[in-house]
């Protein structure tokens, strides 16, 4: 990268609006700042819906459905406290697993907390790339019967018993693998989500 | 921490949308009460979340930016459509005609006492509904006073360690299959929840049977679903003295069985 590319970025950084601003305008009603919102995390939304159903005009109805949460639920939603992209990729992720098991979207107490913890600036985090790389590298390290139920029950939304159904594996041996597989990624993630090792 | 073994690795799963019903009712009554635990969930839903994160983005098509904002803008335009949360923030100010209102004395003060008067009238009616409140507000107490019982009862089935877990499941049915996890100890009891039971017919009942290795099956009680097919069911005593090898829910005639009769709805062995 070269100075000008730096000093265009580091413009845009000072000018850019921060994501709680963008959540109080949307408290009030602000369509331009949803508009915003959407500009800079669409894709990702967009992204996860794809993963989980496959299907892009399927994903696009999760997209639209899940920035009409965001417009719902705002007030609620204290970013002071919890990611913005966080939140919006674990909704899209649940409203993609309802609409592929037709399921009605769960209730509130169900769903998605309103605040996840993330104690970093995950734009910056993502314009480095290090932090999908570092969570990539740990799924990569997983074994493959271990990865592969992880990839199936978080993407594809499915539960212990399915899990086992379609694998064909016994219920034990899924559980344990999953609990090992979710052990790893505990010890390998955790890290970054405390704020002493920020 | 020991007291939140059983629970721990559980956390992980539930952040990841992986324990059936049953065992998620039972883990999110333990945070309602469990710092330690929630705090430990919320790192869990952090990892979850930064999986979702890591999928590599992919551009969606500029026209469903463009059908976002319409709906959007539709939903605000119509009629009775909600108003900003923070609406209070930009109520109307007092116009100047209303501030020159209280500038004429004479008019103003009769006003004024009118609204004393309607006032007093006002004041003992509310007299009277406040005491109505406070007597439903004791009730309320003594109601969420019955509640938290019952809840310090489950937690501490659910915080035993030498609980027995039993997971029960239907071989037969159709998705989405009736299924159910019973947490079981002589000492306090029985706590079984279940989901995805298909309503009754008239005059019937479900019963939960636990069957010893030798001997006839005992009844831990009936139940009915509610209208999402989600039922749970709560004994202090457990029914027999020693841990049973199987449990199971049939369907029986209302009021319950003294032995099994109808058919097995599901079936889980330790």
């Amino acid at each position: 990268m070269d100075r000008s590319d730096e000093a265009s970025r580091s413009q845009r950084a000072e000018t850019r609006v921060p994501d709680p601003a963008l959540v109080l305008r949307i408290v009030n009603r602000d369509e331009l700042a949803l508009a915003e919102v959407y500009d800079r995390y669409g894709s990702l939304v967009y992204a996860v819906a794809l993963r989980v159903l496959r299907d892009g005009p399927a994903a696009e109805e999760v997209l639209q459905d899940t920035f009409h949460r965001l417009w719902s639920i705002a007030a609620r939603f204290d970013p002071a406290r919890g990611s913005l992209p966080a939140w919006l990729a674990v909704t899209a992720r649940h409203r993609a697993i309802d609409y592929l098991r037709q399921r009605r979207p769960a209730g509130e107490s169900e769903a998605v907390a309103v605040e996840i913890h993330l104690p970093f600036d995950l734009e910056e985090q993502i314009s480095r790339n290090g932090l999908m790389d570092h969570v990539r590298g740990a799924l990569g390290r997983l074994p493959d019967a271990q990865r592969n139920l992880v990839e199936l029950a978080y993407f594809q939304g499915m539960t212990h018993t399915e899990l086992a159904r379609s694998t064909g594996e016994p219920l034990g041996t899924v559980k344990t693998r999953l609990r090992a597989a979710l052990a790893s990624l505990r010890k390998e993630l955790a890290e970054i989500l405390r704020p002493s090792k920020k | 921490m020991n007291e939140h073994l059983p629970f721990a690795e559980d956390l992980d799963l539930l952040a990841f949308g992986l324990l059936e019903p049953p065992e998620t009712a039972a883990l999110r009554a333990h945070l309602e009460l469990c710092a330690e635990c929630r705090a430990r969930f919320e790192e869990a839903q952090g990892i979850a979340a930064l999986i979702s994160l890591s999928t590599p983005a992919a551009q969606p098509p500029a026209r469903v930016r463009a059908a976002l904002l319409e709906s959007i803008s539709a939903e605000r335009a119509r009629p009775g459509a909600s108003g900003a949360p923070a609406a209070s923030a930009a109520a109307p100010r007092p116009s100047p005609k209303s501030q020159n209102f209280w500038t004429r004395p004479f008019l103003g003060w009769a006003v004024a006492a009118a609204a004393v008067l309607i006032a007093l009238g006002v004041i003992i009616p509310q007299q009277r509904r406040a005491q109505d409140q406070l007597a439903a507000l004791r009730a309320q107490v003594a109601a969420k006073q019955d509640e938290l019982d019952r809840t310090r009862a489950v937690l501490d089935l659910l915080r035993s360690t030498d609980a027995l877990r039993v997971h029960l499941v239907s071989s037969t049915a159709p998705w989405p299959w009736p299924e159910g996890k019973v947490y079981y100890q002589p000492k306090n009891g029985l706590l079984f929840v279940a989901s995805h039971l298909p309503p009754l017919d008239p005059g019937k009942a479900y019963q939960l049977w636990l069957v010893p290795e030798s001997g006839n099956p005992a009844s831990a009680g009936i139940f009915e679903p509610d209208a999402k097919g989600n039922a749970m069911l709560m004994s202090h005593k457990a029914p027999m003295p020693m841990k049973p090898r199987t449990f199971a829910v049939t369907i029986e005639p209302e009021g319950g069985a003294p032995g099994p009769t109808g058919p097995q709805v599901m079936v889980g062995e330790q």
